[in-house]
């Protein structure tokens, strides 16, 4: 078991409800999904084991029961019984001890698993936690100063460990432009404001959070675009609100969005967005889709190896 | 005779499309974005496609592991809609409302702008025949289509920030019961006691695209009768 003695902005999540969004039921799910694959991967987990997400750090907790955990995603300095705990490799946590996230030193969010997941009754397929829609396996909220959660005891006591690994790992930072593919009202743009959209460099706001990413600056279309009906939206997708302040969607978007879409944000560069902080600043290149797939499908493959080489280090 | 392609396919980033009609809200464009839904799902499964359908679009999420923009819309393209089976259609939902003044603060700003007596604007809001489009917005929220011209209303200017569960409001020209509490700009004239959405129910949401709502208008006593918490 698990005990927050506080609990900072964090929430059990796993990889969401999938097929659900027809009951106008979110996504939801891990912000940075590869963060949350790696962490589980490195304990020859599933993909989809639940885990802890920690935002920007002020969250401890003590470790009831000796297991191995993994913490992948942002560096929010994490130090178990006041030693630094390294990033991206399995490490044993004995019972007793005090885990704690300080804060920030790079990215936004950080993931916490345990080996064989944390226990959680999944709620619509999934445990991960949607506060606006009050679902989730954790009573539909974010975790409280008091709470706790159990896993089960360590089948593998004995392992040691000597690497860690480059996915998700904080230390190798990627801060190239965000590729996006235009999307419907792209060129409803004029020249101008679409190299006026490439050329900024966007500050996120400090309104950002799960739902979506605020940006401060502003970009007003030529005239005042009409009214659009309600339509699908994805993880990525970037809205202009009549206000000229452009919101990126993120885990916790609605279904169904009513504002014009320039674009969506390449699957790649989703882990980017999910690790944006207030104050950080964004730039954004076109790709096609075509290009965007290949590109994903060029990491996941190598991504997949990799899993299937931990799964195998533990379990063979 | 030539055939001229009624939708367009547009890629929505690198794991999903949407497939658009001409933009308006038509019962029978709405038929057809369903059952585009249906034929999809039905060749391809729940686990490749997530299908999306809004009042004249349908987004498919897809794996780009497994598919791509340009797989999926050959597929699309040459679909027959009929393939789908389409909606399970023709449901004729009665849902119980109160239309008392403890349960519509806006009724009489409602009425007044409308320039129609309450009785009225009841009597028109709960004879229409009603009709869900699609759910969005959140768990279990119903677009509905088939408000009376005559109840058109804009929003209120500052939002509620606690609009209770099965609260009917009005917004622009749309109609809709609020499914769960939560902030919310529409005026609201009335409430359901029962409720639209529940996670032991499978689907959760009580109405479904393509169901015709009638609305059955009780008394504040029925309302409490029925388990409505004032």
């Amino acid at each position: 078991m698990i005990v927050f003695e506080s609990a900072g902005i964090s929430s059990l999540q796993d990889l969401g409800r999938k097929g659900l969004q027809n009951q106008g039921i979110g996504a939801c799910g891990a912000m940075d999904r590869m963060a949350a694959r790696v962490a589980n991967n490195l304990l020859g987990n599933t993909d989809n084991a639940a885990l802890i997400e920690i935002a920007l750090g002020g969250a401890r907790l003590r470790i009831a029961q000796t297991q191995w955990f993994a913490i992948t995603g942002a560096d929010l300095q994490a130090e178990a019984d006041g030693m630094p705990v390294e990033l991206c490799r399995p490490i044993r946590l004995e019972a007793g001890s005090l885990l704690q996230f300080k804060q920030s030193r790079h990215g936004c969010r950080a993931y916490l698993a345990v080996q064989d997941g944390f226990v959680a009754e999944p709620v619509l397929g999934s445990a991960s936690t949607d506060v606006r829609a009050g679902l989730g396996a954790y009573q539909g909220r974010a975790f409280q100063r008091g709470d706790r959660l159990a896993y089960s005891p360590s089948r593998y006591p004995d392992k040691s460990v000597r690497w860690h690994t480059s996915w998700a790992n904080p230390a190798f930072p990627d801060t190239g432009p965000l590729p996006f593919i235009p999307g419907t009202h792209w060129s409803w743009l004029d020249e101008p404001r679409q190299e006026q959209f490439l050329d900024t460099a966007w500050e996120v706001s400090r309104n950002s959070d799960r739902m979506g990413l605020r940006l401060e600056q502003r970009l007003t279309p030529e005239h005042p675009w009409p009214a659009l009906l309600s339509s699908g939206v994805a993880f990525g997708s970037i809205q202009l609100p009549p206000d000229g302040h452009p919101i990126i969607l993120a885990a916790d978007r609605q279904t169904t969005g009513g504002y014009p879409l320039l674009g969506t944000v390449a699957g790649i560069a989703h882990s980017r967005l999910a690790q944006c902080r207030p104050g950080d600043s964004l730039r954004f290149i076109p790709v096609s889709a075509a290009d965007a797939v290949q590109q994903w499908r060029r990491r996941e493959g190598h991504y997949r190896q990799w899993r299937q080489h931990m799964a195998q280090w533990w379990h063979a | 005779m030539m055939l001229v392609p009624e939708y367009t396919l547009v890629p929505l980033g690198d794991s999903a499309l949407v497939l658009a009609f001409a933009a308006r809200i038509d019962s029978e464009l709405n038929d057809r974005v369903h059952a585009l839904a249906a034929a999809l799902l039905t060749a391809l499964g729940s686990d490749r496609v997530e299908c999306v359908p809004a009042y004249h679009t349908l987004t498919v999420h897809f794996d780009p592991m497994q598919d791509d923009f340009e797989t999926l819309s050959a597929v699309i393209v040459g679909m027959p809609e009929e393939s789908g089976h389409a909606l399970q259609s023709a449901r004729q939902i009665s849902i119980p409302v109160c239309y008392d003044a403890r349960l519509a603060p806006d009724l009489a700003a409602v009425a007044e702008h409308a320039g129609l007596s309450t009785e009225t604007l009841v009597h028109l809001h709960s004879t229409a025949d009603y009709r869900v489009y699609f759910l969005g917005f959140k768990p279990g929220f119903a677009y509905l289509g088939g408000l009376p011209e005559a109840l058109h209303m804009p929003r209120r200017a500052s939002p509620r920030l606690n609009v209770p569960a099965g609260a009917v409001g009005i917004g622009g020209a749309q109609t809709g019961i609020y499914p769960s509490p939560s902030p919310g700009g529409w005026q609201l004239i009335g409430r359901t006691p029962i409720s639209l959405f529940d996670v032991q129910r499978s689907p959760p949401s009580l109405l479904q695209p393509g169901d015709r709502l009638k609305i059955e208008v009780i008394t504040f006593a029925e309302f409490i009768a029925l388990g409505g918490a004032p």
